[in-house]
């Protein structure tokens, strides 16, 4: 079995523990998983962080060529976006939110053919590879606006319904919440706004046009314009609460999907 | 030596019962005299609240100490045992140890987790303490409940969710705000538990108090206690907008806050949170103020379920706590057997001691007269054969064992086996 696989398994079974861990300690509130699930998580993230470091070494670049390499790069950044919150916040609950996204990403591309040959030879192109790398940035803080978009969404249902589950002792106030959705929407859409426009560069360089591949370009467009909209409701008219996380939560699927068109039609 | 709890608690006497039996501060420190002064008695504490009476102690014997005890009972608040004996409950050894170390981590108390608990057996503790009732194992079994306590107060969860309705309303405030610093607070009307839940909010960080009542004057007079200030009754819609948490207890006949009024007030906050706590009964807000989105509205009732809700988690994170309490019995009885064991380890060693130099003195005088030298060597051995032979049963006895009390048998197996008991008694 190549090394890259055992590598990828180890990740995947370090993530999956997390995961579990961190659920457990949704349910339970003891110390005990939530510190294995801490672990967990770190050690995938290492391997994870270690991997990428000896790809672009290897082959003397960032590692951001197949679908593949793409969703492990999303999954590690949005681990490593997760630990920083987490260092910075505290919150304990975040963790059964965002790392099984990671996991979830992981395995689907376990699944999917992954060469490590390079099969879109403008790839080469500085223009797309700042592309991808801004936009799965940006998308992995959208990952994380959308697990906290979840939590709120929680929360509120638990404290509008009045049925006071373990959630409701779990999850963190709704302001902070709120909070974090701000900050994660304001660090990510710059990031995905740069990433949408080096994408249209390289469009502009290779194809001569923008909309090149409508079907393709349209989902990425349509998820820019809901996080544009939440971005200038919260920053100018003080959108908040369940409206700025319902968008969150819809900005994020829409996302989701559009990958799924825009490798769809990927050759290879 | 046995270890003894016995007395009364909610669980098992009714109020009537357990105001009498009562200790008064003034009496404890005689009381703990007399206690000490019962023959089988080597040490004793006495713990009195309002909701247990009871004594824990350390006897020599526990089937006669322990009637002893009931019987102080019942003479010292001149009760007669057919009356209240059928309350006592009495628990030995490592029961008593757990009992104990229950009831300061509050897993026996009437609320779960209530905090006084721990803080009465630490005063209990002082006091007998300081009238000398108190010997080397009860205060190892004291220090060790307490640490037990302080453990299972930061490793679970069972004294966090509020059990008052008052608490039950900050708890909720800080679920939908967060830090409270910032929060400004009205209080219209001016119930009892209203109030509470007030000052509850103020002692959590709450700054900006607005008050406003029928009467001005009382809400200048209630603004002043809060450091806030008071408000006319008629500007209360207007009021609305500025405010973040709102507790209602007036005794208006009908509703003083509409879902319009709430409806537009929402509107120029921004949709930033609104929490309506409508203590009064009829109630003050409208329940249709709850459906508006960022508004949140709990009643009296609503409060109550949320306090149930709370008491049930409590039961939950006991459940954790009683684990912990059962490692830290297993470690407080691990040191107890341990310590009964060194005078059965001294006696083991004198028994082998005697033996060896009885022998070897009647070995000595039948052989020819040894050199200094061979006597020596032949002293080496028969120490060393000695050692040799005692060395693993030591070390078994000095290890604790996997369950509790499977030291305390083996002490007395090796008692009896090498007929130890006599001795000690004798010596």
């Amino acid at each position: 079995m190549p090394l890259r696989l055992v590598y990828y398994g180890v990740i995947l079974l370090c993530y999956l523990v997390g995961s579990l861990s961190n659920w457990a300690y949704l349910n339970s509130r003891r110390r005990e998983p939530m510190i294995v699930g801490m672990a967990a998580v770190i050690t995938g993230f290492g391997f994870q962080t270690v991997l990428l470091a000896v790809r672009t070494l290897r082959w003397g670049r960032v590692p951001l060529t197949n679908f593949y390499e793409w969703m492990t790069f999303f999954s590690w950044a949005l681990i490593l976006i997760y630990l920083l919150v987490y260092k910075r916040y505290r919150l304990q609950a975040l963790g059964a939110f965002v790392v099984p996204l990671a996991f979830l990403v992981l395995a689907i591309v376990g699944f999917t053919p992954h060469d490590v040959t390079e099969f879109f030879p403008p790839l080469s192109s500085v223009w797309l590879g700042l592309h991808i790398f801004f936009s799965f940035l940006g998308n992995a803080a959208f990952a994380l606006t959308f697990g906290v978009g979840i939590m709120y969404l929680f929360q509120q249902g638990q404290l509008k319904s009045k049925k006071l589950g373990a959630l409701y002792y779990r999850l963190p106030s709704l302001e902070v919440l709120d909070q974090l959705n701000y900050r994660s929407l304001m660090s990510g859409f710059p990031l995905l706004t740069l990433g949408m426009v080096m994408g249209a560069f390289w469009s502009l360089h290779v194809k001569g046009t923008i909309l090149w591949d409508l079907a393709r370009v349209l989902p990425q467009v349509v998820a820019w314009a809901i996080y544009a909209m939440l971005f200038v409701g919260r920053l100018g008219m003080g959108w908040r609460g369940k409206r700025a996380a319902v968008l969150s939560v819809i900005g994020f699927v829409v996302v989701v999907l559009g990958y799924l068109l825009h490798t769809a039609g990927q050759p290879g | 030596m046995t270890l003894l709890v016995t007395g009364i608690s909610h669980k098992t006497a009714p109020v009537e019962i357990r105001e009498q039996m009562a200790f008064p501060d003034a009496m404890l420190e005689d009381s703990l005299e007399s206690l000490r002064r019962i023959p089988e008695v080597e040490e004793g504490i006495i713990l009195s609240t309002c909701n247990r009476v009871e004594i824990c102690a350390h006897v020599l014997n526990g089937s006669q100490g322990l009637p002893q005890i009931q019987d102080y009972l019942c003479k010292v608040h001149g009760i007669g045992a057919d009356e209240i004996g059928r309350f006592f409950y009495a628990y030995q050894d490592a029961e008593a140890v757990a009992h104990v170390f229950r009831v300061t981590a509050s897993l026996d108390s009437m609320v779960i987790g209530e905090p006084q608990i721990t803080g009465q057996v630490k005063e209990a503790y002082a006091r007998a303490r300081k009238c000398g009732a108190v010997g080397p194992v009860l205060s190892q079994l004291f220090d060790r409940a307490l640490a037990a306590a302080k453990r299972v107060r930061t490793e679970t969860s069972v004294s966090e969710s509020a059990v008052s309705v008052s608490f039950a309303a900050v708890e909720l405030a800080r679920k939908i705000f967060g830090s409270l610093e910032d929060k400004v607070v009205m209080l219209v009307g001016a119930g009892e538990t209203a109030e509470l839940a007030a000052r509850h909010l103020v002692s959590n960080g709450v700054k900006t108090v607005f008050v406003a009542n029928r009467t001005y004057e009382r809400a200048v007079r209630l603004a002043q206690e809060f450091g806030g200030s008071a408000v006319h009754f008629d500007h209360l819609p207007q009021e609305l907008s500025l405010v973040d948490i709102v507790i209602t207890s007036t005794g208006a006949p009908h509703y003083l806050v509409g879902a319009e009024t709430v409806q537009s007030c929402i509107r120029a906050r921004h949709h930033r949170p609104l929490f309506f706590i409508d203590i009064a009964v009829p109630r003050d807000v409208d329940p249709a103020v709850h459906e508006i989105a960022d508004v949140y509205l709990y009643d009296i009732d609503d409060l109550q379920s949320v306090v149930e809700a709370n008491l049930k988690e409590r039961e939950r994170e006991a459940e954790v706590g009683e684990k912990i309490i059962s490692e830290e019995v297993f470690k407080f009885w691990g040191w107890l057997e341990a310590r009964d064991a060194v005078p059965v380890i001294v006696s083991l060693r004198q028994w082998a001691e005697e033996i060896r130099t009885r022998e070897l003195e009647k070995a000595l005088q039948q052989l020819e007269p040894l050199s200094e030298r061979d006597r020596h060597t032949v002293e080496i051995l028969t120490t060393s054969i000695v050692n040799k032979l005692l060395h693993t049963p030591i070390v078994n006895l000095k290890d604790s064992g996997e369950r509790v009390g499977e030291r305390g048998h083996y002490l007395k197996v090796v008692r009896h086996l090498f007929g130890l008991a006599r001795k000690e008694e004798s010596s």
